[in-house]
């Protein structure tokens, strides 16, 4: 019963990705899933930091990130929670603009690296798909078939 | 007949020796961190073999020497450590030997070491057992309620301690400190249990990052089993002393076989949380637990646990500055143990000692 509800929350100790990047990384992809939604609680900094065993400041530089993007609400009596998904309405025109310059580095990557514009799209389909469980918009795929 | 007392502890730290590498993670055995796919190494099957056969003939040894010697106080206390001394030297041979097969094969070459948390563990947290807490604290509200009624009607001079056939061997005055003293020492012990349980509850998830599914669920079972089977031993622990002190103040006269309650029921607690630990193993290792078809963790074989070995001196005490946690799963042990880089672990481990030494001096003191 309780199997479907956990939450789960992995980090690569070796990675070059900083600790506290992949946890609130972790923490995007979740509410992108819907796994969290708006309104659902985080663990407290210590808890979180004590399962994971990596320090407290970690966790707290990845939650003051996401605080930041306005993804979670930190209060001295609730904790963390949520604070946003992908039901609470369109991001604000400086957020697409920010997010843009993001996407902007990683299509370079693919496009430096000689991967065919065809199979970036593939994969940012498939991606998406796995994020809002196969219901990708169609006109999108028709972009791309044609 | 000839009684033995030392016996039956030296029989039992032999037996829960002897069973410990099937209670412990296989990730884990003798304390050395390893790939799962590693678990069946010879090396692991032959090393737990010889500290099998070792455990056995340390634990046959000292049991006979106690036999011939006819169990006598200094010399059966030495028999205890030096079984203790056998077991953890036959532990440190197979830990540095599994290591050094797993540093000269490079075990976690080429894997992805992650770490892995359950955040619905603390966001739905296992309640604390309240039903479960009840027993021990009723009967300490009790003993303390019939101490301070029955404390004006005491006669000048109280048993504090009986033989095995219930008859009163020594006596003390009827003062506040021989009263209440063991009524604050039952206090104390139901506090420092109750608190414990509550500890557990909270403590460490170390959660199988080759199979963080199942191991949500193995980390409920083995918190909230360790936590009931400490409020059991805590009720346990609060019948002798409630027991005790009634026959001191002359409410209750037991005779044999009755009055071997009292020092039954809190071997019988010692029993319940061993059992209960033994049952669910380490981190509920040795819970069977079907994972879900569908539960949708995509099982990838290059992700292994996190090699932590660097954490546990020598293989036992764990010593992590970075990590929060003041409870974590003892990694070749039944239970918990203490994370000794916390400040509180040492104030815990000086209140541990402090209290059952200082209880005395207080008493020496008042009088």
């Amino acid at each position: 019963m309780r199997l479907e509800a956990a939450m789960l929350l992995s980090l690569e100790v070796d990675s070059a990705v900083p600790l506290y990047q992949q946890l609130r990384d972790r923490i995007v992809e979740a509410i992108a899933s819907g796994t969290l939604r708006s309104g659902d609680s985080l663990p407290a900094t210590r808890q979180l930091a004590a399962d994971l065993g990596i320090n407290m400041h970690t966790v707290n530089k990845a939650y003051d990130l996401l605080r930041q993007e306005g993804l979670i609400r930190l209060g001295r009596r609730t904790g963390a929670v949520v604070s946003r998904d992908p039901a609470s309405g369109p991001p604000a025109a400086t957020e697409i603009a920010q997010w843009e310059q993001q996407a902007r580095t990683l299509l370079a990557e693919a496009v430096a690296k000689g991967l065919p514009p065809r199979e970036t799209l593939r994969h940012c389909q498939t991606i998406l798909g796995d994020f809002t469980a196969g219901a990708a918009d169609p006109a999108l795929l028709g972009e791309s078939a044609s | 007949m000839t009684v033995f007392p030392t016996l039956l502890p030296i029989l039992l730290i032999g037996l829960i020796a002897w069973l410990l590498p099937a209670l412990v993670p296989r990730s884990v055995p003798f304390g050395v961190r390893i790939p799962a796919a590693r678990a069946k190494a010879p090396v692991i099957i032959r090393q737990r073999r010889r500290y099998r056969y070792g455990i056995a003939a340390v634990t046959l040894a000292v049991a006979a020497v106690v036999l011939a010697t006819g169990d006598r106080p200094p010399l059966s206390g030495l028999a205890v450590a030096a079984e203790l001394a056998g077991a953890f030297a036959l532990f440190q041979v197979a830990r540095r030997q599994i290591m050094a097969a797993k540093h000269r094969e490079h075990w976690f070459g080429g894997l992805r070491q992650v770490v892995v948390a359950d955040t619905a563990l603390r966001t739905d947290p296992e309640p604390f057992p309240w039903r479960w807490a009840a027993p021990s604290i009723v009967l300490t509200v009790a003993t303390v309620v019939i101490a301070i009624l029955r404390y004006p009607h005491l006669p000048a001079r109280l048993a504090v301690h009986f033989d095995a056939a219930g008859h009163a061997d020594r006596y003390a005055p009827a003062s506040l400190v021989w009263v209440f003293g063991p009524v604050a020492g039952q206090v104390v012990g139901t506090a420092v249990l109750v608190g414990l349980a509550a500890l557990v509850l909270r403590s460490k998830a170390q959660l199988d990052a080759e199979e963080p599914q199942t191991a949500g669920v193995r980390h409920r079972r083995f918190v909230s089993s360790g936590a009931r089977a400490l409020l059991v031993g805590a009720a346990c622990l609060s019948v002798a002393f409630l027991l005790t002190s009634l026959m001191a103040w002359k409410l209750i006269n037991l005779a044999r076989p009755a009055g071997a309650l009292v020092t039954v029921v809190p071997l019988l607690g010692v029993g319940v949380v061993v059992a209960v630990l033994v049952r669910v193993g380490q981190s509920g290792s040795r819970l069977r637990i079907r994972a879900s078809p569908g539960s949708g963790w995509a099982r990838r074989t290059s992700v292994v646990n996190r090699d932590d070995d660097r954490y546990w001196r020598v293989g036992l005490l764990y010593f992590n500055r970075d990590d929060p946690s003041l409870l974590v799963p003892h990694r070749f042990g039944l239970g918990w143990t203490l994370n000794l880089a916390r400040p509180a672990a040492w104030a815990i481990i000086a209140a541990t000692i402090g209290l059952p030494a200082g209880a005395p001096l207080i008493t020496a003191l008042i009088r």
